[in-house]
């Protein structure tokens, strides 16, 4: 605001010294470790540790990107992402509009929507893990008594994992969609029921359209959440299991090259590429064909 | 106390001119008025003033000291913002005092001074409510506390009365007037509002599209503006401007081609020759039995007086101002209109008095 | 409406009038039955750990399982807090937390108040990297953030398991937006009343911005003390540093008769932050929404 030459002059000390800290953390701890992803991802891991790393360019990337692993890990990812996402958004919406209305007993119901936004992966993993273990609580009195168990079971241990993220993430979605629907402003429903739309008619037809900004924000904050995903197949599953029970997800991946007695940075940068470069392409879909479909009020 | 003077003072926001060469010198202990419509750069010049907006061009100049790249608060004036700018999170005595943390280091002296002033503004019931709690007059009156505290060399205030209600208003103005009487302080007051202008102000400075139309008393404004602007932006209703040309040897005045002096009466009109605009006050114009022909296109009533607006033959738009016990006509009436009173006389084409 | 008076068209209403109350009472049932299926899918994973949590070993594979703790078991959490080393975890995790929240609150703090207030060169550029750090998860940067923490000799340590979050996107983005709301007349008047910046910031934005800087804390509260990757990379084996999430991981029980013990350890992990969501639901809420809504 204040523009006198003086006075711009002074600014100019004050906002390095504003903004030092945070650039600095951000170079150090964002900016070089990924640049420096993109040169790791050349040099191939020598066998034996304390021999030199060899540059071989970019055939890295071919022989990771086309070993049956990745592509096993690959489709294990983008499995788990479409079953949490969807799913976790549904029910946060379902039960968003429950509770949106102003009734008895809705502040009880809110806290406990909201509430598995504050487990932690480790407290998730530890609860469900009683849940589906197949000796302990409800699932052999339910008659589930599959063999082998839930969590291993090729088929049916990505799945489990899967609703073990759901769990978690509806708490966020839910605190998300019922913000939404409070925002919309209430004349413009109240002029659908007036013109005679019914309940249903006017939740697909106009709640649904007003919301989407903030479905369109719940996809890209859901899809980045579930492929986060790891640490429930850490706890639960293990290092050696993961790859034969079709768990090994991108980032579980990425952790094994680094972690253990032969750690492969040139792998864990490959993948770590991989990674970013799919979430950016599912959150640039996102952007291209939910945001043109969404509808922002007075825009 | 000081003078506060513009000289050549220009601001340019990118390719527009906000503020265009401004000359205009505040007297000590004045109260000088900025008026125009919005958009015309009388903030900005406040704003420049105060030092929250930079000079583009020319210096400003308070006491005869330029100031023009000096911080705000080496200014030593003090604002009253339209929005009142009151700190929320503050007690209205601390709102006051806040100003003064800096200037005065004794605590029992600013608590003095606080309350001073807060007596003075009939605020002291007050100086332990937040602004939240308070209605908008006394909002208002806490803006003008905390810029009366510190005894600047100058008030600047920016449209202080226009969140308050009709009634509210007029009571404040005349209490802002008193009270820079009483304190003697040179103030530059902005508004958009002609009445509350004319009501208040020493001198008022008029302003349109960045450049300074006229400086003048209120009375002198009304009565001898210096262009068709300033006529028409002072009073209300503004002056009634027509267009024609007048031929002083022939005592004539064509309107549209049609030969229109049975309708002026008063010497004034005939002074000057050629293509003019011929300005009157609605009080020197009056329904008659000859003259302009026309038709009442609008009456307004306002209890004391109606406002009888009537289209001519040339389209444009006259209006008579009536005592309510005279005849009023109704609305569609043909009627004629005399011009009994001055008239004044602006180039037809700069709109500048002649 | 008196019946009497009500022309003979208008009587049909009446039982439509009963209808659409019929109507409404079964659509108030159902949504309290979709309410009531949707909490029993959140509370029953956590009732049943508590219920689990206090059996006796030998009832925890019993069929029907218990639905209440007849004979509870209190020790189990005291074991659980001395085998699993709770305690110290619980101190570390407070440590990280603390460090992480408050200096993110610093950090952004200040960037913040520089891009919402001040004037510099290369503004909007700037800006637009630190919006960029929102796009680079930290998954993404782990490997090499890794090795500068071990090259810096700072495994096992809380700097190594703090210092590469003290910086936040998030938090200088949301801040940024409440600042900017805040009457550009405020800072005008501060300039006048003789008020520079650092003045200005401590005397009028921070505490105008109170409540947008507890939804930040609490967020960030909630991200660091629930971290896993990191704290499993940078405390590996070390107890010293171990965060609880950690200790939780080495918890888990692989006997099927310490199944009580590890779930008495998650509550104990866990409950704390229910206690904080009811009180600070609101702040939570609105840094959660930062984003969605307008």
């Amino acid at each position: 605001m204040i523009l006198t030459p003086k006075a711009r002059r002074k600014n100019w000390g004050l906002a390095a010294l504003f903004l030092f800290p945070s650039l600095f953390i951000f170079g150090v701890f964002t900016f070089y470790p990924f640049f420096e992803n993109f040169r790791l991802a050349m040099f191939q891991t020598p066998p034996y540790p304390g021999l030199p790393s060899k540059y071989i360019g970019f055939s890295q990337y071919a022989s990771i990107l086309s070993s049956s692993e990745f592509m096993q890990s690959l489709l294990s990812t983008l499995f788990f992402v479409l079953l949490v996402v969807p799913t976790g958004l549904l029910l946060g919406l379902a039960l968003a509009v429950a509770a949106h209305k102003a009734l008895r007993g809705m502040a009880i119901f809110r806290v406990i929507f909201s509430s598995t936004v504050v487990t932690s992966v480790a407290v998730g993993a530890l609860i469900f893990g009683t849940l589906m273990n197949p000796i302990v609580g409800f699932l052999p009195w339910l008659g589930i008594n599959p063999n082998p168990p839930l969590l291993q079971s090729p088929t049916w241990a990505l799945p489990s994992i899967a609703a073990m993220a759901i769990w978690q993430f509806l708490g966020l979605s839910f605190i998300v969609m019922l913000a939404g629907l409070q925002s919309l402003p209430d004349d413009v429903l109240e002029a659908s029921r007036v013109d005679g739309a019914g309940a249903w008619t006017t939740f697909w037809r106009v709640t649904v359209p007003m919301l989407s900004p903030t479905i369109f924000f719940g996809l890209v904050v859901g899809t980045i959440y579930a492929f986060q995903t790891f640490g429930q197949i850490d706890i639960l599953i293990g290092s050696q299991n993961a790859s034969q029970l079709h768990v090994n997800v991108l980032l579980y991946y990425i952790y094994q090259s680094i972690q253990g007695t032969n750690p492969d940075p040139g792998q864990a940068a490959v993948l770590s590429i991989v990674l970013f470069v799919i979430i950016l392409i599912f959150t640039l879909l996102q952007l291209r064909f939910v945001e043109r479909r969404v509808h922002y009020a007075g825009k | 106390m000081a003078t506060v003077s513009f000289q050549g003072t220009t601001k340019r926001f990118g390719d527009v001119t906000a503020v265009d060469a401004l000359n205009l010198d505040v007297e000590d202990g004045e109260f000088l008025v900025l008026l125009g419509p919005s958009g015309c750069g009388k903030t900005t010049a406040l704003r420049m003033v105060a030092g929250l907006e930079d000079v583009s061009e020319g210096i400003i100049a308070i006491d005869g000291n330029d100031v023009t790249g000096l911080e705000p608060q080496d200014r030593d004036v003090a604002m009253v913002f339209q929005s009142y700018a009151l700190y929320p999170h503050l007690s209205v005595a601390r709102n006051i005092e806040f100003p003064l943390r800096k200037r005065i280091s004794s605590k029992e002296e600013r608590q003095r001074l606080v309350l001073d002033v807060a007596k003075s503004l009939d605020l002291d019931e007050y100086l332990d409510r937040k602004p939240g709690q308070l209605s908008g007059g006394q909002r208002q009156r806490v803006a003008l506390a905390r810029a009366i505290v510190r005894q600047p060399a100058a008030f600047l205030m920016d449209e202080p009365l226009s969140n308050l209600d009709a009634k509210l208003r007029i009571q404040t103005r005349a209490e802002i007037v008193a009270l820079q009487a009483r304190l003697g302080t040179t103030t530059l007051y902005v508004t958009h509002d002609q009445v509350e202008a004319m009501t208040m102000g020493h001198r008022i400075a008029v302003m349109n599209d960045g450049i300074l139309q006229q400086v003048a008393t209120p009375s002198e404004l009304y009565e001898n503006p210096q262009n068709v602007f300033v006529a028409r932006f002072v009073g209300n209703p503004g002056m009634n401007i027509v267009t024609g040309v007048v031929d002083s040897e022939a005592r004539s005045i064509h309107l549209g081609g049609v030969d229109a002096s049975p309708g002026f009466l008063h010497d004034d009109a005939y002074q000057f020759n050629g293509p003019l605009s011929l300005g009157f006050r609605p009080e020197s114009v009056a329904l008659s039995s000859t003259g302009l022909p026309g038709s009442v296109s609008l009456i307004e009533r306002l209890g004391s007086e109606v406002h009888v607006v009537v289209t001519i033959e040339t389209g444009e738009i006259l209006t008579v101002r009536q005592a309510a016990n005279e005849v009023i006509p109704s609305l569609g009436d043909s009627v004629h209109l005399a011009v009994t009173g001055k008239v004044l006389a602006f180039d037809a084409q700069t709109g500048e008095r002649r | 409406m008196p019946a009497s008076s009500a022309p003979p068209q208008l009587a049909s209403p009446a039982p439509k009038v009963t209808h659409h109350l019929l109507n409404y009472r079964l659509r108030l049932i159902a949504r309290y039955l979709i309410l009531t299926v949707g909490s029993l899918i959140v509370i029953i994973p956590i009732y049943l750990a508590i219920v689990n949590s206090l059996l006796v070993p030998s009832q925890l594979a019993h069929q029907p399982p218990p639905f209440f703790p007849t004979n509870p078991q209190w020790h189990t959490y005291p074991d659980a807090w001395s085998s699993g080393h709770l305690g110290v975890y619980i101190r570390n995790s407070l440590i990280q937390t603390i460090i992480i929240v408050s200096l993110q609150i610093v950090t952004s703090v200040l960037a913040a108040f520089a891009f919402a207030f001040l004037e510099f060169p290369f503004k909007r550029t700037l800006f637009v990297i630190f919006l960029s750090t929102l796009m680079i998860p930290f998954e993404v940067t782990v490997t090499q953030n890794l090795s500068t923490i071990s090259s810096l000799g700072w495994m096992n340590t809380f700097q190594g398991l703090t210092v590469p979050f003290l910086a936040t996107g998030f938090g200088v983005f949301l801040l940024r937006q409440a600042f900017l709301s805040l009457p550009p007349e405020l800072r005008e008047a501060a300039l006048l009343d003789g008020y520079g910046n650092v003045r200005f910031l401590t005397r009028v934005v921070l505490p105008l911005s109170r409540p947008v800087i507890a939804a930040l804390a609490v967020f960030s509260f909630l991200g660091s003390w629930n971290q896993y990757l990191w704290p499993l990379l940078v405390s590996g084996n070390d107890n010293k540093i171990r965060t609880v999430q950690i200790g939780l991981k080495q918890l888990a029980a692989t006997q099927l008769d310490q199944i009580n013990v590890s779930l008495a350890g998650t509550v104990i992990a866990f409950l704390p932050l229910i206690i904080l969501l009811i009180i600070f639901q609101k702040q939570l809420v609105r840094s959660l929404t930062a984003g969605s809504v307008k």
